[in-house]
């Protein structure tokens, strides 16, 4: 008796328990789930009367935003073609080169720097005093770094050029990339590296056969998260850019031409939304590790 | 021989990246800082020197203070929100639940996304007459929001966009947290007949804390730096009712190009920031967090 009164009690518990969980879970998701159906959405089922949920069922997809986003459309004999593929897709490459090319500059320089922190002992200025002065970088709000930076490329003339971008990118993200680098070089056990250097092989030596191929997973997971950030900055690229954008910055500009053309605005944020969710779903072990910079495991 | 290599090796690895740092970080920094001490002029004129002009000028500008306040208290409602809705979900993913990976996976979507991208899901979703968000309400019985167009909204609004994005951040930091705490600090209360809720107050809480509360200091760093969803929504209106620092100073710098004030309103606002953070710093390693 008593403990049926129990099991009964712990049930209730469940449900409410789950009954929260599933609310956050839609909380979640809709945004994307909502942007995923308005890029398949017409003018009428848009501006209709109330806003309709579910596709087929109240209101009849249609792909003309896709169209657009994917090859371009023809509307009135005038090829129509979205900002993602806008200029013969010169946003879009401009998005990639100047993530992928920061990336391997914060990466290449992260991981000699996490390299070092793990391995060697730096006794003038202490390990952590070096460590914390690369993470410091992170307090700095973007538009301090903003200012300088316009007036500084201007002077070089690099102002609307990709290398600034790549530039200020490369150091935006170093200290996250550092970080996480150093967190997964910890987790590498120091012996076998020690083991082989007493056995006379050199640092060096060691270093190419025996550390690489172990640091290869830290230093993919931090170069996707620096890939990430870089192609989802928005304020630097619209200071530093006119027309040389990415992506981000095309985007904004969306809103207001002939109206809010929903349908059009969320395909191209689909795109733009593309690699963070292929991110999120490749690397979730660690996506909790890297943002914490290292505070907690949470995989 | 290994001794004498490796004591280059040493600086080889790590002067490239204090090095880099110090030319595209530091020197930037402290041309900023020469900057807000002039007046630059697009064109030929370039920078004048003019002291302390600027900061003359922003001890007046109520127009920074006020955006200083409603960043501060933009910040205090994101992190009290975070805080408590992170906790009380991470207090229920911690029991044995199902699905718990499925929960968690979904949980970490927003957190990646391009802000841009984010800030138009919401605009659609927030829209007056054809968003979802009015829609859900007058289920309700409640009357549709202007969320965009009325003062308050707008700043309900930027709040409620960063707390999607970013409480799943504070709901998986705590969760880990909570299940680090060893097994056997839970044991003697159960043997004492504790009911859980003290269990969680008086044990995972505490022992959680130091953790909670680094994480914490993370979030507010980042929520300081709040732009793209103030230039997606609302560009700071209505009014001013949600112009927050950094959205101003790139109207000052970039709109109006007086990129000397702005270089001093930065500096101004780094300043206050680095006043608070020391303070949050000290209490910090006072209850055995940051490591």
């Amino acid at each position: 008796m008593a403990s049926n009164h129990h099991k009964i009690r712990k049930t209730g518990r469940n449900i409410v328990t789950y009954s929260f969980l599933i609310v956050w879970l839609i909380f979640a998701l809709f945004p994307i789930y909502w942007v995923a159906i308005m890029s398949i959405k017409d003018v009428g089922s848009v501006y209709g009367t109330l806003p309709t949920y579910i596709p087929y069922i109240d209101f009849q997809p249609c792909f003309r935003a896709w169209a657009r986003v994917i090859g371009g459309a023809s509307v009135d004999g005038v090829r129509v073609v979205s900002p993602v593929l806008g200029r013969g897709a010169r946003y879009l490459i401009n998005s990639i080169l100047v993530a992928g090319g920061s990336s391997v500059i914060t990466v290449a320089l992260g991981t000699l720097a996490g390299y070092a922190l793990t391995r060697f002992k730096y006794r003038r200025i202490s390990n952590d005093g070096i460590a914390f002065f690369i993470l410091s970088q992170r307090i700095f709000p973007p538009v301090a770094l903003a200012v300088p930076f316009f007036i500084l490329f201007a002077w070089a003339g690099m102002v609307d050029e990709l290398p600034s971008l790549i530039i200020v990118y490369s150091i935006m993200n170093m200290p996250i990339v550092t970080w996480i680098v150093k967190e997964f070089f910890n987790d590498i056990p120091k012996e076998i590296e020690e083991a082989a250097m007493v056995d006379g092989s050199s640092r060096w030596n060691t270093l190419l056969k025996i550390f690489i191929p172990l640091a290869i997973p830290g230093v993919a997971v931090a170069f996707l998260f620096s890939f990430v950030f870089a192609w989802n900055e928005f304020l630097l690229a619209l200071v530093l850019t006119f027309e040389n954008n990415t992506l981000p910055v095309t985007m904004s500009g969306m809103w207001n031409v002939r109206g809010p053309r929903y349908w059009d605005i969320a395909a191209n944020a689909m795109v733009i939304m593309l690699p963070p969710l292929v991110v999120t779903i490749l690397a979730n072990k660690y996506i909790i590790k890297g943002l914490s910079l290292g505070a907690v495991d949470g995989g | 021989m290994t001794d004498r290599s490796d004591s280059t090796m040493k600086y080889i690895f790590i002067v490239p990246v204090l090095a880099y740092i110090l030319v595209i970080a530091i020197f930037p920094l402290l041309f900023s800082l020469f900057l807000s001490l002039s007046r630059w002029t697009p064109g030929a004129r370039g920078l004048e020197f003019i002291g302390l002009d600027n900061f003359r000028a922003l001890a007046g500008d109520s127009r920074f203070w006020e955006a200083f306040r409603r960043t501060l208290g933009y910040v205090l409602a994101l992190i009290v929100f975070q805080w408590i809705l992170g906790t009380f979900i991470a207090a229920l993913l911690q029991k044995n639940i199902k699905g718990k990976s499925i929960f968690r996976v979904c949980y970490m979507f927003p957190m990646l996304l391009s802000p841009i991208a984010v800030a138009y899901a919401f605009k659609m979703i927030f829209d007056f007459s054809r968003g979802p968000a009015n829609h859900f309400l007058r289920l309700f019985g409640v009357a549709p929001v202007e969320w965009l167009s009325g003062s308050t909204p707008a700043f309900i609004t930027l709040v409620i966009v960063d707390v999607w994005q970013w409480t799943p951040f504070m709901i998986l930091t705590i969760l880990a947290a909570f299940e680090n705490i060893p097994q056997q600090m839970y044991e003697a209360a159960v043997v004492d007949g504790a009911k859980p809720f003290r269990i969680f107050w008086r044990i995972t809480l505490p022992l959680a804390l130091p953790i909670v509360m680094t994480v914490t200091l993370l979030r507010t760093i980042d929520a300081f730096k709040v732009f793209d969803t103030i230039y997606i929504l609302t560009g700071g209106g209505p009014g001013r009712s949600t112009e927050l620092v950094n959205f101003y100073i790139y109207l000052v710098g970039f709109r109006a190009f007086n990129l000397g004030y702005g270089a001093a309103m930065s500096w101004v606002q780094l300043f206050l920031i680095i006043i608070i953070f020391t303070y949050y710093i000290r209490s910090l390693k006072r209850i055995g967090g940051l490591r």
